[in-house]
């Protein structure tokens, strides 16, 4: 009985060489319930370092390479065995299944948008209590709505003209300005050049927003459970 | 004498070489499948470490100075 540190998981055998691992372990893959884990036998956990931070990151691009659906695992836990893993993709399946096919063929880009004014938030505040007295409910919802990030005109200014390029996307408010949001999409790998020149002109009519974008990465944001 | 410290401002820290780490701390340790089942390792230990960096980062974001 061997620990296993899992690195991703896929919906088919790679087809490349697989590279090392971590602490150089050579990896191998099992198959259950319909999915691959990519894992390597470690005696124990990696230290949290930016260095160890990279490394997984790179050894799951690398496992990348052959696979068409990839989704990279969170870094840091080490299974007791491989049956434990087997559980895991036995409780797990449906939902594991669901997000390979939602990430298939892409990648991720994430954009940090910050206010240029230092503004935290441009959404409108709660409605007053007369205005919304009528119909309570609704216009709780309605306000509540429009406060989400994703609504706040800033992000939209910047998501819309990309939606025809990208799967998915995924916004996360923030609450320390100057930063507005992060904005995770979801890009197929053959539309990546079009998403950057699109990307491009976006930020140059985006006069209220600062846009740092960052990618290719593999689909993080959208393991189940996050998306 | 020392020499004269090395002047970064935090913008420039943010949208350079730490912009690259931020965004592979926010994948590599807040994002991805997570993985659960009979864990070894000490899972708070990894959160701890990111609490960390977030609060890092977040003080980096205040000592931004107001644009105008």
């Amino acid at each position: 009985v061997s620990p296993v540190y899992v690195y991703a998981l896929l919906d088919a055998r790679t087809s490349g060489a697989l590279p090392s691992g971590l602490q150089g372990e050579r990896l191998r893959t099992v198959q259950r319930a319909g999915l691959v884990a990519v894992i390597g036998d470690v005696a124990k956990a990696p230290e949290v370092e930016a260095a160890a931070l990279r490394a997984h990151d790179a050894t799951a691009v690398a496992v990348a390479e052959g696979a068409g659906a990839v989704l990279p695992a969170r870094f840091g836990a080490v299974l007791e065995d491989e049956a434990a893993l087997a559980r895991f993709l036995d409780d797990h399946e449906g939902p594991l299944r669901e997000a390979l096919q939602l990430v298939r063929g892409c990648r991720q880009m994430t954009l940090r948008l910050s206010s240029v004014s230092g503004r935290a938030n441009a959404l409108p505040p709660a409605p007053p209590p007369e205005e919304s007295a009528a119909r309570p409910g609704t216009a709780y919802l309605e306000a509540r709505a429009a406060r989400e990030p994703h609504n706040d005109p800033r992000v939209r200014a910047v998501v819309a003209p990309l939606e025809g390029l990208v799967r998915a996307t995924r916004v996360e408010g923030h609450s320390h300005p100057p930063l507005v949001a992060s904005v995770y999409q979801l890009v197929p790998i053959d539309r990546l050049d079009d998403y950057r020149a699109a990307l491009a002109a976006v930020t140059r009519r985006s006069p209220d927003v600062h846009v740092s974008p960052s990618g290719p990465w593999l689909p993080y944001a959208f393991a189940p459970g996050l998306a | 004498v020392s020499p004269p410290p090395r002047v970064t401002s935090p913008q420039q820290v943010i949208e350079q070489a730490e912009a690259s780490l931020l965004d592979l701390v926010d994948n590599v340790l807040n994002k991805g499948v997570v993985v659960t089942g009979d864990i070894v390792l000490a899972i708070a230990d990894v959160d701890l470490v990111y609490v960390r960096l977030s609060a890092l980062l977040c003080a980096a974001d205040r000592l931004l100075p107001p644009r105008k």
